[in-house]
């Protein structure tokens, strides 16, 4: 686990649903250009669970074991599960609100495994 | 002549429905559009949420349930119950047709009087719930969305409904 990969994360999470949220209020739809950023959203949560696993395996006990797997899970999976909503068709303007959806429960996730963990900032 | 010119007519409105296509479309909950295999863009902005929330109620119950249930049956209970309420709004949320509609317009009810029953007893009967549910204090430890989201989700549907008709 690294708190500050967790808070680079919930940043940039932040970031492209800012960017999603003004795609979804100007009715614009935005195509393919925010694939490569949700991608790369999705591989930084992977690689955060993994290194979170990591620490827990080399001994890190956090005060609530169970509820930091939990949202170790979660971070992994809530991005695709909040995608599954969005559709095949890129040129629909709501896709953008799903999208920020996904990436807002992302930062949140993101924030609440660096408390879980037991960092205090 | 007459017939000719009554059949040129038809002929003419007939066409004038193919361009404008909007006579015979169907609305988004019809019967006819369940051939679609989504619903509409707001639907499904709100079948994501539901989705997501339905992820943090599920996983809470579940740690809650495993690592001590006896602690708050009814809280844990309640939020197990939540969870899947969220999960078959979500589902119904995404599919079109009247059917589906008719589902979400009962998961939205009955989570808008579970919040407020449930808000309305943590905050009467404070000891009943030692343990918070998703519900309690009308989803205040969610930013209130348990409140907001049956809300807006009856409204959507209401909309969707009278653009239908």
């Amino acid at each position: 686990m690294s708190p500050h990969l967790a808070a680079t994360i919930a940043l940039y999470a932040g970031f492209v649903a800012c960017w999603a949220v003004g795609a979804a209020v100007l009715r614009r739809s935005p195509g393919r250009t925010q694939r490569p950023a949700l991608v790369a959203l999705q591989l930084a949560a992977a690689l955060q669970a993994v290194l979170d696993v990591a620490g827990l395996l080399g001994g890190h006990r956090p005060p609530s074991p169970a509820v930091h797997l939990g949202y170790v899970v979660a971070s992994v999976v809530v991005l695709p599960i909040a995608l599954s909503s969005a559709g095949a068709d890129d040129d629909d303007p709501w896709r953008a609100a799903i999208v920020a959806v996904g990436c807002v429960a992302t930062a949140v996730v993101a924030l609440r495994l660096r408390v879980t963990w037991g960092f205090r900032a | 002549v007459p017939e000719a010119v009554r059949a040129l007519g038809r002929r003419k409105a007939d066409e004038e429905r193919a361009v404008g296509g909007r006579a015979e479309a169907p609305g988004p909950w019809d019967a006819a559009s369940d051939r679609a295999t989504e619903a509409p863009g707001a639907g499904r902005a709100l079948a994501a949420v539901y989705a997501v929330l339905a992820l943090a109620a599920g996983s809470r119950a579940l740690v809650q349930l495993a690592l001590d249930p006896g602690r708050a049956p009814l809280a844990y209970g309640l939020s197990a119950v939540s969870a899947a309420i969220y999960l078959v709004g979500a589902v119904a949320l995404r599919r079109p047709g009247p059917g589906p509609r008719r589902v979400a317009v009962r998961v939205c009810a009955v989570e808008l009087a579970g919040v407020l029953a449930v808000g309305t007893a943590s905050v009467a009967l404070p000891d009943a719930f030692p343990d918070a549910s998703v519900w309690s204090g009308y989803g205040s430890g969610y930013g209130w969305l348990p409140l907001v989201l049956p809300a807006l989700g009856l409204a959507y549907l209401r909309r969707a409904g009278d653009q239908r008709t």
